[in-house]
């Protein structure tokens, strides 16, 4: 933007100015408020800090919280990727179609999803149901209330971030190169691993990125799916908030995920450099 | 233009009188509830709030559901939207800690006929719920059923899947409970003799609840076979059909109180309302449809004898059950609540 060349540009930052003063007022204000309660509740301490690195709940379950979080976005990653490729090189008719069926799931309500797992993963589900049928095995698995159920179901609902982000990268990649490749005597797994996926690859990085952290606040889904030890750190601010009224000390919960994303995303544009994509 | 003076002056006296006057009777005025949505709810308005606006004029506007957050950050910023607020227990001792309620004045609401265990000088009691055994009567059917908590520790005995609540409120107990101690003996609670006796059920317990609703959820579905749950979410099951069961020995009974948000504008109006709630005909019609036990003594008046020996409060529980010690919980919860998270990640 500082580059600009003509007249006009230089004013642009105005009209963003609205959506910068609603962002203030709704989104920066309210969260500093907040986060400053860290050290401010009730009075000026370092109490809560002290506390939280004193306890060894709050490392185990930032931890689990990172874990769960990389696993799903490499499994969204490896399911997303051929169908993001599959959406970019077809026809137009074919393309709507399967991005109806990416997009469906996408509209539906996260609690509802959620429930529809359990409905599917739970001892009397559909899936026991169909493995006892069978006789995989004689009495019901264990599948609902485990990491397996917490990283399906996050899964299903972190894929289509994935695919929309890969796919708006793909779609933009001139296909004429893969031809090209071929015309100089490369196979089609040269052609699609030294040309087609070095170019996708800030789809990836954006995509991962966008995936990641938004896992990272999940609430819900591992509430509802996971076990005892699927504990994610957004579940240990709503209950220091809601059932404990200890808003300081969720206050510093809060802003240690904050920070840990915040380095974690510095480093992670240093090495794909987002900027670009 | 003159003559219409005096005729406009009068109709202004006249709304002005209306308005005053209305005001004074109470019409106009709403109190805000926030309860628990559901059946819940219906009950409670059925039963309470709907009556009283007949008898008074006074709107009550039902609102789901509590949330103590919210009521803390309502009260911090002055904007209070909810009068007066449906809490558990252990929430009453927080709250008072916190400064979230106004006092009662009991000039207004009649505690003569109302239970002790109901009555604190921030919060009068809705109705009194167990923390109890429910369990599926298609895996223990007829008089084989768990009926304690050492049953409900003896995989051997009793084999099935089990669910507990995800939390140290009422568990420590039972686990003690299971370990032999008696019900007169909780308190103060051995912290760790009832960690060790939770280690020996740890493996065995599929699902960990969080939310009131998830035990009948399970029952209903069969994902567990016999759980730790609020009397009132079984009855309500078992009303509908589902085969479960609920076993109220060595139950704990928790008062469920209605406070008044600090700083709300109706404060005489709720004061009149929380009168209300508490008298025996409105307790006895909530508690039957919720299959609570009411917290007036004379409310039994109005209930049928078969209907009355099913509620938690019922005479034949008394010796059968106990009551959790708040204060207790008051003093220890901050530090229990974190072993417990970090005894669940083990």
């Amino acid at each position: 933007m500082g580059q600009s060349t003509s007249e006009p540009t230089q004013f642009g930052w105005v009209f963003s100015l609205p959506s910068m003063l609603l962002l203030c007022v709704v989104f920066v204000y309210p969260i500093s408020l907040f986060l400053s309660k860290c050290f401010f509740d009730p009075t000026p301490t370092l109490e809560h800090l002290i506390h939280l690195f004193e306890s060894p709940v709050f490392f185990k379950v930032l931890w689990i919280t990172f874990k769960i979080s990389f696993t799903v976005t490499i499994i969204s990653l490896l399911i997303g990727y051929p169908i993001a490729y599959l959406l970019s090189d077809v026809s137009e008719g074919t393309k709507s179609l399967l991005m109806i069926l990416v997009l469906i799931p996408f509209w539906t309500s996260l609690l509802v999803r959620t429930y529809a797992w359990m409905v599917i993963l739970g001892r009397r589900g559909i899936l026991n149901k169909i493995i006892v049928g069978l006789g995989i095995s004689d009495t019901p698995l264990k599948l609902l209330h485990t990491a397996f159920a917490v990283d399906i179901g996050m899964v299903q609902m972190m894929t289509p971030f994935m695919i929309l982000a890969l796919f708006s990268v793909m779609k933009g990649i001139d296909r004429r190169l893969l031809r090209a490749a071929a015309s100089l005597g490369a196979n089609k797994f040269q052609a699609f691993f030294r040309v087609f996926l070095p170019l996708s690859l800030p789809g990836v990085g954006a995509g991962t990125l966008l995936v990641f952290i938004y896992s990272l606040g999940f609430f819900i889904t591992p509430a509802l799916l996971g076990g005892r030890k699927e504990v994610m750190i957004s579940m240990l601010i709503d209950e220091q908030i809601s059932t404990l009224l200890n808003w300081g000390f969720a206050s510093a919960l809060a802003l240690m995920l904050l920070l840990a994303t915040l380095i974690l995303f510095f480093l992670y544009s240093r090495f794909f450099r987002v900027e670009r994509t | 233009m003159n003559k219409h003076i005096p005729k406009l002056i009068g109709r202004l006296l006249l709304t002005v009188s209306v308005l005053c006057f209305g005001t004074a009777f109470g019409a106009g005025k709403k109190i805000v509830v926030a309860s628990w949505g559901g059946s819940y709810e219906k009950a409670f308005y059925n039963a309470m709030a709907k009556p009283f606006e007949e008898k008074t004029g006074i709107k009550v506007v039902l609102t789901s559901y509590p949330d103590f957050a919210k009521m803390k950050a309502m009260v911090d910023t002055g904007n209070i939207e909810w009068d007066i607020v449906d809490i558990e227990d252990r929430m009453l001792y927080r709250g008072m800690k916190a400064g979230l309620f106004e006092p009662l004045d009991f000039s207004v609401i009649d505690k003569t006929k109302l239970i002790s265990d109901a009555v604190h000088s921030h919060a009068v009691g809705l109705e009194i719920w167990a923390g109890a055994i429910g369990y599926s009567t298609e895996k223990y059917p007829g008089n084989n059923y768990p009926k304690n908590w050492a049953d409900f520790w003896n995989v051997k005995k009793f084999p099935g899947a089990r669910a507990l609540y995800n939390g140290p409120y009422d568990m420590l107990e039972i686990a003690l409970l299971a370990d032999g101690v008696s019900m007169k003996n909780l308190y103060p609670i051995d912290v760790d003799r009832a960690f060790k006796s939770l280690d020996k059920i740890k493996d065995h317990v599929s699902v960990w609840w969080t939310k009131g609703a998830q035990p009948a959820q399970l029952l209903t579905d069969g994902e567990v076979d016999m759980t730790y749950a609020y009397s009132g979410r079984i009855a309500n099951i078992i009303k509908d059909g589902v085969p479960a069961g609920l076993s109220f020995g060595q139950a704990s009974v928790n008062p469920e109180w209605l406070v008044i948000t600090k700083g709300s504008k109706v404060i005489k109006e709720a004061m009149q309302f929380l009168a209300f709630c508490t008298q025996a005909k409105p307790q006895a019609e909530f508690n039957v449809a919720m299959q609570y036990g009411p917290i007036n003594i004379d409310a039994f008046n109005y209930i049928d004898k078969k209907v009355a020996e099913r509620l938690p409060t019922a005479a034949k529980f008394i010796d059968s059950t106990w009551k959790p010690r708040a204060e207790w919980w008051a003093a220890n919860s901050k530090e229990l609540t974190e072993r417990w998270k970090q005894w669940m990640l083990e």
